[in-house]
């Protein structure tokens, strides 16, 4: 059984909703329980204010930007947080959630804990939630890249203010997004049947996902940004893709917003789930040995990368190496 | 390292969860383990091969990269392999340029240029 604390890392620009949906959630039964992180930056004033009432769950981080040189104040934070949920106090905390400011990059969240060795044994991402304004989120998302990448790298996009009139239709929403967020999860976070309690609270999206919402014709592309679906073979060597996956990440991690995959592999009996976030992989997700599926593939979203190039060096990569995989099967 | 049996070999980064470890009757996976990090490291050797570098296994915990003069130093996970190796070396580790194997990794500007996309609509 899986003991870290599951994280969710609430993201969304500036005004889109953010704190208001944070507090719908505290008022659930799964928001008793969970730790609010908040960066002070930008709207802090407000959002401080509004999350004081949180009953001294909150952990509020002085100064600076969350994205970037914050990343050991996130650390430290995430560290008390732990340390009180193990010693059982403030009524058992049971989740964390960050929420990011408006301007900042999710990733480097995520590199915080991907890359320290004990945050990782005892916090689990267990989802991205995007939180985009159903006004003016697609405009916001098409002049600002700050908002394009946090979408990118949520696996949960929650519409919020659908109800004004001028909202854009979640259609249209849908549609928009898919170039930087293929296979997102999106809710209208004013539909009578949101559940804000599972969608924040219950969170562990974000390691699974599938090709359902996904094919080759479905490829997309927006001002230099791709979306797309790697077919793989029925199985590939594990030691050779690790190799190839963590090379590619180490030149061009900063331009591969996400990479996730279900693929069949030399060592394991079941399908692997694997997820990544820029230069950072999370550990790989064994599904059962009896877990069907049909096609490995590979999802990428990146900045100025094509699928071709990505494409011809993993098959390059995959057939310069097989004398090693054959020795190794003799 | 495996914590379960305390055998070198099963790390702790992405990649060396290749198997879902089994914690009661772990010998299966320390086999496992040690042969996918000799085929691993037989693969390393390949690139490296061109640039005067060689990769060895240092203890079953980490890899030890080394050039003709015997400097060598250590990467304790595949993270930290390619950064290691352009240090050592002039070249630029890039999957995507055209000299990733065979052809040698330096004395090619291995930047990203050629199979890149440029700012498009796709």
């Amino acid at each position: 059984m899986d003991e870290r604390l599951p994280l969710t890392i609430v993201t969304g620009f500036l005004g889109s909703g953010k704190t208001t949906l944070l507090q719908r959630f505290l008022r659930t039964p799964q928001g008793e329980r969970t730790a609010i992180l908040v960066n002070e930056f930008g709207e802090a004033g407000l959002d401080h204010r509004l999350l004081l009432h949180a009953e001294e769950r909150l952990e509020l981080i002085d100064g600076g930007c969350m994205c970037c040189a914050r990343r050991a104040d996130i650390a430290r934070s995430i560290h008390e947080l732990v340390r009180r949920a193990k010693a059982g106090g403030d009524g058992g905390i049971q989740h964390l959630v960050i929420e990011t400011t408006g301007l900042a990059d999710p990733a480097p969240i995520i590199a915080t804990i991907g890359r320290d060795a004990w945050m990782s044994a005892n916090v689990r991402i267990g989802s991205v939630v995007a939180v985009l304004d159903a006004v003016t989120g697609l405009d916001i998302a098409e002049k600002h890249v700050e908002a394009r990448r946090q979408i990118a790298i949520a696996d949960t996009v929650v519409v919020s203010k659908t109800d004004l009139r001028k909202a854009h239709s979640l259609t249209d929403i849908s549609r928009s997004l898919k170039a930087i967020a293929p296979d997102a999860r999106l809710f209208d976070a004013q539909a009578p049947d949101f559940d804000i309690g599972a969608t924040l609270g219950e969170a562990d999206h974000f390691r699974l996902g599938g090709p359902e919402e996904f094919d080759e014709a479905h490829e997309r592309h927006v001002e230099g940004w791709h979306s797309f679906l790697l077919k793989l073979p029925e199985q590939v060597d594990w030691p050779t893709f690790t190799l190839w996956l963590s090379a590619l990440l180490h030149a061009h991690g900063d331009r591969i917003l996400r990479v996730k995959g279900m693929l069949r592999t030399s060592s394991a009996q079941g399908p692997v789930v694997i997820h990544g976030v820029q230069h950072v992989m999370h550990p790989p997700h064994h599904l059962p040995a009896g877990e069907k599926l049909d096609q490995p593939f590979l999802v990428f979203i990146t900045n100025q990368l094509r699928r071709e190039a990505i494409e011809a060096s993993l098959n390059d990569f995959m057939l310069r190496m097989q004398p090693f995989q054959e020795r190794a099967a003799a | 390292m495996c914590e379960v049996c305390a055998i070198f070999g099963a790390g702790e980064h992405w990649s060396d969860f290749g198997r879902l470890r089994n914690e009661r009757l772990p010998f299966g996976d320390i086999q496992h383990y040690r042969q996918e990090r000799k085929r691993r490291i037989a693969m390393i050797n390949e690139i490296l091969a061109p640039i005067g570098l060689a990769c060895e296994d240092w203890d079953g915990e980490a890899l030890s990269i080394s050039d003709a003069q015997g400097r060598f130093k250590i990467a304790h996970t595949l993270t930290d392999l390619w950064p290691v190796i352009e240090e050592m070396s002039p070249a630029r580790i890039d999957p995507l340029g055209p000299g990733f194997i065979g052809t040698g990794l330096g004395g090619t500007d291995f930047g990203r240029p050629s199979p890149v996309g440029t700012a498009s609509h796709g």
